[in-house]
């Protein structure tokens, strides 16, 4: 197989590397040593932060409108408001529009 | 059409990829980690187009999940042979991407960056193919050593996304590929009382393991040896105790743990 990226390559080349890839892919699961497993598993547990949930804002004619950015949110968000449990956040623009960071 | 990646996906995350999809055999473990963040990056990345906008997550639910998931699973439960037999279904199934979204417009010779979602999906569709083979594998032998258990219908899209695969003794439990238990377990930690997986241990050995809570293992039976990660595969089928900090885990292979379920299902009919 070329040791080229996927971003040197024509697109016949690439169409060569994905049939191959789902190939190999179809008959086992990712060669992930188990040691590797292992120490990547205890990673993600040790510093995993209990959850996160993400929205995505758009201003659309001068009011902000948050979506979920995946599907299957435990949150309800409705225009700029997020409702959770008893709560509910509303997020406003500073002088109605986007300020630089 | 115009496709936004995140700033964080860097040469580094294309370089692992391009590896990854052409030998992953051949990664280091730090490779790994950075093939998995490139991944959950490309998660947020965009796609615009003059009918709307989404992120590639978003964008494979609604061209790949949502239409060939459960016509997938379908056929993935019409097979007899589900380990010989799979394979040919997950790349005939993985095989329809390209033409689909070559039709949808989202995959474009002649826009690279299009190949980047075109890979994406064809990264996701495989490990969810393999994920759920591998699920209905563990169902049926479950089911064929007589271990009484609930599991939830894969076929029902709302069912599929229930908390837990299976409950046994009152244990809540996922059969996960490796890929899938990691990402389960950066996102949403592990809610379940154990997991089935499998390991790969070089070469074509893969070894099916359970990784438990130390609750879930006190009702089956509770006795371990400790051991450091680094010793799990030589003290193996014992049932090894894994702390690192706070989180502590039981793991023993697969069969071990099926036996010790049944003499405590077999004492608890007894008892009644």
């Amino acid at each position: 197989m070329s040791e080229k990226q996927w971003t040197e390559m024509d697109y016949a080349e690439f169409q060569e590397l994905m049939d191959a890839y789902i190939a190999h892919s179809s008959q086992q699961d990712d060669a992930i040593p188990a040691p590797t497993f292992l120490e990547l598993l205890f990673d993600a547990l040790l510093q995993r932060v209990p959850n996160v949930i993400r929205l995505e804002g758009q201003v659309i004619n001068g009011e902000l409108v948050l979506a979920p950015a995946e599907e299957d949110t435990p949150v309800q968000v409705r225009g700029n408001q997020i409702l959770l449990g008893d709560w509910r956040v509303i997020v406003t623009l500073r002088n109605g529009e986007l300020q630089p960071a | 059409m115009r496709i936004v990646i995140p700033g964080a996906f860097t040469a580094r995350h294309q370089d692992v990829l391009t590896r990854y999809l052409a030998d992953d055999r051949l990664l280091r473990s730090a490779e790994w980690q950075l093939l998995y963040q490139g991944i959950d990056i490309l998660d947020a990345a965009r796609v615009q187009t003059d009918v709307g906008t989404g992120t590639f997550r978003q964008l494979y639910h609604r061209h790949i999940d949502a239409c060939s998931a459960t016509s997938y699973l379908e056929r993935l439960l019409a097979l007899e042979d589900i380990k010989a037999q799979s394979p040919a279904l997950i790349a005939e199934f993985a095989r329809r991407i390209a033409p689909h979204l070559q039709q949808a417009g989202l995959f474009l010779p002649d826009v690279p960056l299009t190949w980047l979602f075109y890979t994406y999906c064809v990264y996701w569709w495989q490990n969810f193919a393999r994920g759920y083979a591998f699920e209905v594998q563990i169902v049926r032998d479950l089911r064929a050593s007589g271990v009484e258990f609930y599991s939830h219908d894969i076929r029902d899209p709302v069912e599929r996304r229930s908390a837990a695969d299976m409950v046994v003794l009152n244990l809540t439990g996922d059969v996960k590929t490796s890929t899938y238990f990691l990402r389960l377990a950066s996102s949403r930690g592990l809610p379940n009382d154990f997991y089935v997986t499998r390991l790969w241990t070089g070469g074509q050995r893969r070894l099916l393991v359970v990784f438990q809570k130390p609750a879930a293992w006190e009702k089956i039976d509770g006795d371990t040896v400790e051991g450091r990660l680094s010793d799990l595969l030589r003290l193996l089928p014992r049932p090894v105790k894994l702390r690192q900090d706070d989180v502590v885990l039981i793991v023993i292979d697969y069969a071990t743990w099926k036996r010790r379920v049944l003499q405590v299902q077999w004492k608890e009919q007894d008892d009644e």
